[in-house]
């Protein structure tokens, strides 16, 4: 009686052992057959550490998924991310966080440089704060002042399309380049009477003009990308860095989908930005980490903005920016996230 | 636990969980038919939307129709109504919804833009460049911001296809999870059954089944905390019980048997004793009578006369008292006996003692059964001395021997008995409980002469063989003497009275 009560009792501890890894097979497999973390590779990112476009890669350093990813990952800040791209190209950087207008003149020039993804999109965050002091309440009023723009960004494009919508050209204002860094103090000290830049530059003057600011901000429909591209060389033989950094930038956006408020003021503290930064336009930030077919619509109509102001020194042709998107890290990582027409 | 109670509660928490899990379950089909509504808004209903505008938009920026205009503006309300409805409940979802509806509030502005750039007149050659390139670049924005919300409304539909397979997924496991539940309740129910009723049960019949064998020292010895536990317990006492009360039988059947033993040797002895002084009467009254015959007056030729009738009677009454004595001592040797036969001899002799009377002996024939001869040869001169002795009044005397199927009057049961029956006085049923006793009588001894000894020596022979007599009767309307023979076969049929046997002389 007391074995066939043993029995029962082992049946019963079997049943419910395997029952247990059953149910926890997953992490149990996990936990036996994963395998060894990947050994620790270094990636030097130039970035544009004053637009919040570069939060994802913030936002990552702070929650540590580089070092999950094997990345001993160092940013080398730069305050446009046509200087970011610049190092890049010129192998300072492995790769390089930028908007589209510096990959646009890159590709013009016919630079090796490609778009790995898009990391973050923005309307309404560029616009042009002018003085009222200098007479001016509307668009048509700054013919003949002097803007202060960085050249060639999306500063410079925004003003040209700003300009166009009210049938005046670059032609019809001066132009004096400024670097944004000294965009603020520029318009302040009144020795520009506008300047054309993004935020958050753009509510900070805005902010020191006090009353004497007028803001006009793009519409809605002017999307602004930011991306993540370097030279087509290195990418293409860097494969597994590229990877990785997807990987590391996509798991800083799911971060960023599930706990948005923490997310931005997370970015904001690495970034030294001001907590308002975000708020700043509303719903119009997006963390993304992606490529689709509106980025190349917004290269040609820049690259078209280019050559027909003669902005670019090289040949006045339409580049197919196809050649200047490497999609293959992001297929290989998260599929669905390309929908370029292919 | 009590069965009872055990059951009731294994049934409450059952209905319980069963219950919890069909509302689940119930609740979770409800959420996957939200779900594949939610669905169907984001892939049929947006998405058609968003491909309407899109192609009007196209239309419009290729050949300006003013109709293309109209029905942007029409499709753009409608949209713009179903965008404000809110069907997503998930954060992801609504996220996405929060960026179409923004990007269709931009797309009107851009529309509205490339309409109001078309009334727009372009003062010189370089402001028509201009207005081409803004127009060019609304077109552009136009189709960038529908592919965007094309790309959304797609990724919404992945979320909630999503949503639907997980809700599928969740209605799965509950179907499964609610089929183990029920196995679950079975196979404990199952094992409860088997150790806390079955095997009890089973006990409990091999404790029957031990009692049944004669084997009263079996108990259960369970201690199961149920009412089968309070059975075995029961059980278990009545067992002990009945051990008891079967010693103490058996002590007092052996004290009996050694008080009957005891009775018998004294009767024995005393009527052996008896024998001698008596044949010394019967003797010296003979010697007397033979001696002195001639000095004796009639009278006293009368009183030895009946002092030696009176010896010889009591010879007769200690013959009986010894052969009773005799049939308890005697070893019983079983053979088979042709009763019919031995039945005959009987009458015959019976004839030859009252060759006086008319007396018609009817006796069934091939009757026959398992027993000892000297003894059953006793019992049938008993029982047909019985009753020629109380057919001595009939002119004509009728005495059957035969079997017949019958109630037996103590168990109520049919039983097959053997039978004498006669057509004499009879007796009063009343006194049939007397017949049997030893020294009983009926009637007095000068009507119908007698020891009142034969009728309790049939039945202790009767007994001897584990079988059982009776007698039926009423005043003047004969006797039937009953007997059954059990421990021994019985014949199969009784003969048709057609076919009997007749002796009548």
């Amino acid at each position: 009686m007391k074995s066939v009560q043993r029995n029962r009792v082992l049946i019963a501890a079997t049943f419910f052992t395997l029952v247990l890894i059953a149910a926890l097979w997953r992490p149990v497999s996990a936990w036996l057959f994963s395998p060894a973390p990947p050994p620790t590779i270094k990636l030097s990112i130039a970035l544009n550490n004053t637009y919040p476009g570069s939060g994802l890669l913030y936002l990552a350093q702070a929650n540590g998924y580089f070092a999950q990813q094997g990345l001993d990952a160092t940013f080398l800040p730069y305050t446009s991310g046509r200087d970011a791209l610049a190092a890049a190209l010129q192998k300072r950087a492995d790769l390089a966080t930028c908007a589209d207008i510096p990959v646009m003149f890159a590709a013009l020039e016919g630079a090796p440089v490609a778009i790995v993804a898009t990391i973050f999109t923005a309307s309404r965050a560029n616009g042009i704060v002018a003085r009222r002091d200098r007479g001016i309440a509307s668009v048509t009023d700054l013919n003949n002042k002097t803007i202060g723009v960085t050249l060639k960004t999306d500063g410079h494009f925004v003003l040209s399309a700003m300009l166009a919508r009210y049938q005046a050209s670059l032609s019809d204002v001066r132009i004096e380049h400024l670097r944004p860094q000294d965009a603020l103090a520029a318009l302040v000290s009144g020795k520009v009477d506008a300047i054309s830049t993004w935020e958050p530059i753009l509510s900070r003057a805005a902010k020191a003009l006090g009353d004497n600011a007028v803001l006009f901000r793009t519409e809605g429909r002017f999307v602004f990308d930011f991306n993540l591209a370097g030279d087509a060389g290195w990418i293409k033989s860097h494969p597994d860095q590229t990877r990785r950094l997807l990987r590391v930038l996509l798991q800083a956006k799911r971060y960023a989908d599930e706990h948005p408020r923490q997310a931005r003021s997370i970015i904001a503290t690495a970034m030294k930005l001001e907590p308002g930064t975000f708020d700043a336009v509303g719903p119009n930030y997006h963390f993304v980490v992606e490529l689709n077919q509106n980025l190349l619509g917004m290269l040609e109509d820049q690259a078209r903005w280019a050559i027909q102001n003669g902005l670019t020194s090289q040949t006045a042709t339409m580049p197919n920016f196809l050649h200047f998107i490497d999609m293959d890290a992001l297929t290989a990582v998260k599929p669905d996230a390309v929908t370029i027409v292919r | 636990m009590q069965i009872r109670t055990h059951q009731t509660l294994g049934a409450v928490i059952s209905a319980l969980a069963i219950g919890l899990i069909a509302v689940t379950l119930l609740l979770s089909i409800r959420h996957t038919d939200q779900a594949i509504l939610r669905s169907n808004f984001a892939t049929i209903d947006i998405a058609e939307g968003i491909d309407d505008l899109r192609v009007v938009a196209l239309e419009y920026i290729v050949n300006r129709p003013e109709r293309a205009k109209q029905q942007w503006q029409q499709r753009h309300r409608s949209l713009t109504r179903l965008l404000s409805r809110d069907v997503f409940d998930g954060a992801a979802e609504q996220a996405i919804i929060k960026d179409v509806r923004q990007r269709h509030q931009y797309l009107q502005e851009a529309f509205s833009a490339l309409v109001e750039l078309d009334h727009l007149q372009a003062a010189s050659g370089q402001a028509q460049a201009l207005s081409q390139q803004v127009e060019r670049r609304l077109a552009t924005q136009i189709m960038i911001m529908s592919q965007a919300s094309a790309t959304d409304v797609r990724r919404l539909s992945r979320i909630t296809t999503g949503r639907i397979v997980d809700a599928q997924r969740r209605t799965n496991v509950l179907v499964v999870l609610l089929v183990a539940l029920i196995g679950l309740v079975i196979s404990v129910n199952f094992v409860f059954a088997l150790r806390r009723i079955l095997a009890p049960i089973r006990k409990l019949k091999q404790g029957a089944e031990a009692f049944a064998l004669g084997d009263l020292s079996f108990r259960t010895g369970l201690t199961v905390d149920n009412e089968l536990g309070a059975l075995s317990q029961t059980f278990d006492r009545m067992a002990a019980r009945l051990a008891d009360t079967k010693a103490q039988l058996e002590h007092k059947s052996v004290l009996l048997q050694e008080t009957n033993q005891e009775l018998e040797s004294f009767s024995y002895s005393v009527s052996h004793d008896l024998r001698s002084p008596l044949r010394g009467i019967d003797g010296w009254s003979l010697a007397l009578v033979e001696d002195y015959g001639d000095l004796l007056d009639a009278t006293a030729h009368d009183y030895v006369d009946r002092i030696r009738h009176e010896t010889q009677r009591m010879g007769h009454l200690i013959d009986d008292l010894l052969q009773l004595a005799r049939i308890a001592r005697t070893e019983i040797r079983l053979e088979q006996v042709d009763l019919s036969a031995l039945a005959a001899q009987v009458a015959a002799r019976q004839q030859q003692s009252h060759l006086e009377r008319v007396i018609e002996f009817i006796i069934v024939p091939k009757l026959s059964c398992e027993g000892d001869l000297r003894l059953l040869e006793i019992v049938l001169t008993n029982l047909f001395d019985n009753a020629c002795k109380f057919t001595g009044t009939r002119a004509q005397a009728r005495i059957e021997f035969g079997a017949e199927f019958i109630i037996d009057p103590d168990s109520g049961a049919r039983c097959n008995a053997y039978f004498v029956r006669d057509n004499g006085v009879g007796f009063d049923m009343a006194h049939a409980q007397k017949l049997f006793g030893a020294f009983q009588r009926m009637h007095g001894a000068n009507q119908f002469p007698g020891t009142g000894i034969g009728l309790a020596t049939v039945q202790r022979i009767v007994h001897r063989h584990g079988g059982r007599i009776w007698a039926e009767s009423a005043l003047d309307q004969g006797a039937t003497f009953y007997f059954t023979l059990p421990a021994l076969p019985m014949p199969k049929a009784v003969p048709a009275p057609d076919n009997a046997g007749k002796e009548a002389s």
